[in-house]
C-alpha cells in the first residue's frame, strides 16, 4: 500500500497528470482528425480525378500526420529528437539488412504508382490470374478475381514479372478461331462472318472487323475473324459473336469439321483392302462378295 | 407529321397507349405513379403501330408523382454520329463543300410541361456502335447507315430523321481527303417545318492535317427551312464554336485493326 501511495505521490504530480492528459487528447483528437482528413480528401480526390489518385492521398496524409502526431508526442514527454533520429538512423540501417524484401517492396510499390502501368480499378492478369485492382499498398498490390478469390501479389513481383493490364485502352478486340471444310467456299464463309458482326450493334464499324486466312489444317480451313467492341462491351461481344457465327453456319449448311483422319494403303484413289479372318482360315474376298 | 413526332398523350392507369414513329413502335402504360415502356421495331416507315410483342421489353419507371399526360418528343442521338461518305471525299484547298445527312432521332418520354423529368429515352433506329479515333484514346459513337448526301430530294424525309446541314470548309494548304466525319449533335437543335425535322446548320471548318477542325454550330434555323419552328433544343447548352477532331483522314487507313 506503502508502495501505491509514494508512486502516486512520487510520480503522479498534478503536472504529470496534466502532461498524460495532454498526450491523450493529442493522439485522440489528432487520430481522429486525421482520419477524417484521410476520408475526405480521398472521396474528394476520387470524385475530381480517379480512386488511384484518392487512395494516394488518403494513405500520404494519414502516414505524414502519424509521424507528426508522434514527434509531438515525443516532444511531449521530452524525449529529445536528434539522438532519436540518430539512433533511428542506425535502427533503419539493421532492420533494412534484416528485411530487405520488405524494402523491397515499398521501394517498388513507389515506382509501381509513379510508373502508372495501371491503376485502381484496372482488369490486370498476373501470371494466369485475371481480377481488378483494389489497391496498391505499401508491400503489395491487392486483387479481387473474377471467382472472388484475394489475390495479393508482393509490389516486387509486380516490377519484376509481366502482367498486362487489360483494360488500359478504351476498345478491345475479339478473336474467333474458325474451321470450316475444305468443301466450303470461302467467300461465302467470309460475307456470312462479316454479316454476322455487322447485325450486333455492340461490334464496332470502325476499327473493321477483319477475317484472316490462317491455314490449311489436317481436317480443315482454320481461319481466325477479329471483330472490336468498346472494353465494357467485351464479354458480350465474344459470346454474341461465336453463338451467331454457330447459328449461321448451321442455318446457311456451313460445316465446321470434326478432326478426322483418312487413313490409304498405297494409293490415295483405291479403297483400303480388308481381309475377314476366322478360325485360322482366310476368308476369300469374293466369297463375301458373293454372299451380298 | 409534327404532330406524329411531337405528341403529347393522355394515359388511363392499366390501358396501353401506342404509337408509331417510323419504324418504332412506342407502348406506354401507367399504373398509378410507375410508367410503363416498351418498344419494337419493324421495316415499315409509317402506318399502324405494330402490336404489343409476345415478350415485350417494358422499362418500368417509379415517377416522384401521378402524371396523366406525357409528352414524346424527338431528340439527337446522346452520342456523336460518324457518317459515310461511301467513296472518298476531296475537298480541295479553300473549296467549300455543303452536305446533307440524316440522322434517326431518339423519343424522350417526359411529363408534360415538366421538361426536366427525362422518364426515357427510345431509340427509333438501333444504331450499330463505332469508334472515332485510334486504338489507344478516341470517343464511342454510333455509325450512320445512310451517307452524306449532296442534294436533298423529297423522299428522303422521313418522320424520324433529321436533316442535318453541313458546310465543309478547306482552310488548309493542302486537299482534304476523308472516308468518314464525326458530327456533333449533342450540340444541335431540332426543328420542324411542313413536317420535315431540320437541325441547325454545322460550319466545319478544316485547317490542316494536324490540327483539329473548328466546328461552328450556326444555331439557326438553316436556310432550307426558313421559319420552321424549334422541337427541341441541344442536350449540351451550345458553345457555338468548338475545335474537335471531325475527319477520319486517309492516314488512319493505314493503322490495321490486326
Amino acid at each position: 500500500m506503502d508502495f501505491f501511495t509514494g508512486l502516486f505521490e512520487g510520480y503522479l504530480t498534478e503536472a504529470r497528470v496534466l502532461q498524460l492528459i495532454r498526450i491523450a487528447t493529442i493522439i485522440v483528437v489528432g487520430i481522429t482528425l486525421l482520419l477524417f482528413l484521410k476520408r475526405y480528401l480521398g472521396r474528394y480526390v476520387t470524385k475530381q480525378y480517379t480512386p488511384h489518385y484518392g487512395m494516394l492521398i488518403g494513405k500520404l496524409v494519414f502516414y505524414i500526420g502519424i509521424a507528426l502526431i508522434l514527434v509531438m508526442v515525443l516532444q511531449d514527454l521530452g524525449f529529445s529528437l536528434t539522438p532519436l533520429l540518430g539512433a533511428a538512423g542506425i535502427l533503419g540501417i539493421a532492420l533494412g539488412f534484416a528485411s530487405q524484401t520488405s524494402v523491397s517492396n515499398v521501394i517498388s510499390g513507389f515506382f509501381l504508382i509513379a510508373e502508372q502501368s495501371f491503376k485502381v480499378g484496372d482488369v490486370v492478369k498476373v501470371g494466369e490470374n485475371v481480377g481488378v485492382v483494389l489497391s496498391i499498398d505499401t508491400l503489395s498490390v491487392k486483387i479481387r478475381m473474377f471467382d472472388n478469390r484475394f489475390l495479393r501479389v508482393p509490389n516486387e513481383t509486380m516490377i519484376k514479372s509481366q502482367f498486362i493490364n487489360i483494360t488500359r485502352f478504351p476498345i478491345r478486340r475479339i478473336d474467333c478461331n474458325i474451321s470450316v471444310a475444305y468443301k466450303e467456299d470461302l467467300s461465302r464463309v467470309r460475307d456470312i462472318l462479316f454479316d454476322v458482326a455487322e447485325n450486333i450493334p455492340f461490334s464496332l464499324k470502325e476499327p473493321p472487323p477483319l477475317l484472316i486466312f490462317d491455314k490449311y489444317g489436317s481436317s480443315s480451313i482454320d481461319l481466325l475473324f477479329v471483330a472490336w467492341a468498346v472494353r465494357e462491351d467485351f464479354l458480350k461481344l465474344r459470346n454474341a459473336l461465336n453463338m451467331g457465327i454457330k447459328e449461321r453456319f448451321d442455318k446457311e449448311g456451313i460445316e465446321i469439321p470434326f478432326p478426322h483422319v483418312s487413313v490409304y494403303a498405297g494409293s490415295a484413289s483405291d479403297p483400303l483392302p480388308v481381309d475377314f479372318i476366322s478360325a485360322g482360315k482366310t476368308i476369300d474376298r469374293s466369297d463375301i462378295a458373293g454372299k451380298d | 407529321m409534327q404532330e406524329s413526332v411531337l405528341k403529347t398523350v393522355h394515359l388511363i392507369d392499366d390501358e396501353i397507349f401506342k404509337c408509331r414513329i417510323g419504324p418504332l413502335s412506342l407502348f406506354l402504360k401507367k399504373q398509378l405513379n410507375d410508367m410503363w415502356i416498351a418498344s419494337s421495331r419493324d421495316e415499315n416507315r409509317d402506318g399502324d403501330p405494330e402490336e404489343l410483342p409476345e415478350i415485350p421489353d417494358w422499362q418500368r419507371i417509379a415517377l416522384p408523382e401521378k402524371h396523366q399526360e406525357i409528352q414524346l418528343n424527338p431528340v439527337f442521338p446522346d452520342r456523336s454520329v460518324v457518317i459515310d461518305t461511301e467513296n472518298i471525299y476531296r475537298v480541295f484547298r479553300k473549296a467549300r463543300s455543303r452536305v446533307y445527312c440524316r440522322i434517326p432521332v431518339f423519343i424522350r418520354v417526359t411529363p408534360k410541361d415538366r421538361d426536366d423529368v427525362i422518364i426515357a429515352e427510345i431509340p427509333t433506329v438501333i444504331l450499330s456502335n463505332t469508334w472515332f479515333g485510334d486504338f489507344t484514346e478516341g470517343e464511342l459513337s454510333y455509325a450512320l447507315s445512310s451517307t452524306a448526301r449532296r442534294v436533298l430530294h423529297k423522299e428522303l424525309f422521313d418522320p424520324h430523321l433529321v436533316v442535318c446541314p453541313m458546310e465543309i470548309n478547306n482552310q488548309s494548304e493542302n486537299e482534304l481527303r476523308f472516308e468518314k466525319m464525326c458530327l456533333r449533335v449533342d450540340r444541335l437543335s431540332i426543328y420542324v417545318k411542313d413536317g420535315e425535322m431540320w437541325a441547325d446548320e454545322t460550319l466545319i471548318t478544316h485547317h490542316g492535317r494536324d490540327s483539329h477542325s473548328d466546328i461552328e454550330m450556326k444555331g439557326v434555323v438553316p436556310v432550307e427551312a426558313k421559319g420552321a419552328l424549334l422541337l427541341s433544343r441541344p442536350r449540351t447548352p451550345v458553345r457555338r464554336s468548338v475545335a474537335v477532331r471531325t475527319f477520319k483522314i486517309l492516314r488512319d487507313i493505314s493503322v490495321p485493326g490486326f
